[in-house]
């Protein structure tokens, strides 16, 4: 009798020992290079809804300039992947994905210049 | 545990000359290392998991029995279950392989994650996505059936116990 009873307590004991997750919001706005005539602006990540196999759109805020989405994901981690997209061409290729960190409140502002690493010195060079 | 018994899991099989347990040793300990420190830590609560992944001491990661239902018949009965013990063997199992301690039941266990994974989980993805585990499996069904040789601790247990 007795390996039965140990069974089931270590059975229940390893299903109650999975990671406690939460909700998690993340306000994406990204600056887009305005010398392109934009069709289409997305992003890609590692959390659901988002995926990287299939893309979702971004709304407008300021058009060929700023656009926004709001995603809610539920996560037990402290951070989430993403990489966005414009007119298809998918930025930082060969380059690490951007690393979202949450903040401890429910709700994260990102805000990202398209195809810029997050931290990249953009070097301006004057020539006289 | 009666003797004989103790004996068939404990005692390693030694090959004829010391330098063969040393050439066969070296995957063991390498893959013990990469499964406690890496595969493991990454997806089950280790004092040395990455800090942003938030898990908990012996916590399995949340996606984790997510990915284990989506396998279908018992793994979708018991998917938190199956998800605990498939990182722990890697997490835990690797310390005691790289240790070569309780070898073949460890082993055993990580025998059957690697099958889990190597067919369940990656056979949909082509064989370059089952390499992986496939190359897991070869090491841990040689000590699953071989012991820790005679660089581990079953081998010192073995001779202090005169098993």
């Amino acid at each position: 009798m007795k390996p039965y009873i140990c069974s089931i307590i270590i059975t229940l004991l390893a299903c109650s020992c999975v990671q406690k997750t939460y909700k998690k919001t993340v306000v994406y706005q990204l600056l887009t290079p305005n010398d392109t005539a934009i069709t289409k602006v997305s992003i890609k990540g590692s959390d659901k809804p988002l995926s990287w196999q299939q893309d979702s759109a971004l709304t407008v805020v300021v058009k060929d300039s700023l656009y926004t989405v709001t995603i809610t994901t539920t996560t037990g981690y402290k951070f989430t992947e993403v990489k966005f997209l414009v007119n298809g061409v998918l930025e930082l290729q060969n380059q690490n994905n951007r690393r979202v960190v949450f903040a401890d409140g429910d709700t994260t502002y990102y805000k990202a210049v398209f195809n810029v690493a997050p931290n990249s010195i953009i070097i301006n060079k004057y020539v006289n | 545990m009666p003797s004989s018994l103790l004996k068939s899991v404990i005692k390693p099989i030694i090959l004829p000359y010391w330098w063969q347990d040393a050439l066969l040793c070296i995957p063991r300990i390498v893959c013990g290392y990469l499964f406690a420190a890496d595969f493991g830590a990454a997806k089950f609560g280790m004092p040395w998991s990455p800090a942003d992944n938030n898990l908990q001491l012996f916590e399995v990661a949340f996606w984790f029995p997510g990915d284990v239902a989506q396998y279908g018949g018992i793994f979708a009965m018991f998917p938190a279950f199956f998800a605990w013990m498939g990182a722990f063997s890697e997490a835990v199992g690797g310390i005691f392989l790289m240790l070569g301690l309780a070898t073949r039941p460890f082993s055993l266990l990580l025998v059957c994650t690697m099958l889990v994974a190597a067919f369940l989980q990656q056979s949909g993805n082509g064989m370059w996505n089952m390499l992986p585990a496939l190359g897991f499996l070869w090491i841990t069904l040689y000590t699953m059936l071989m012991g820790s040789g005679r660089f581990g601790v079953d081998y010192i247990i073995a001779k202090k116990l005169r098993l």
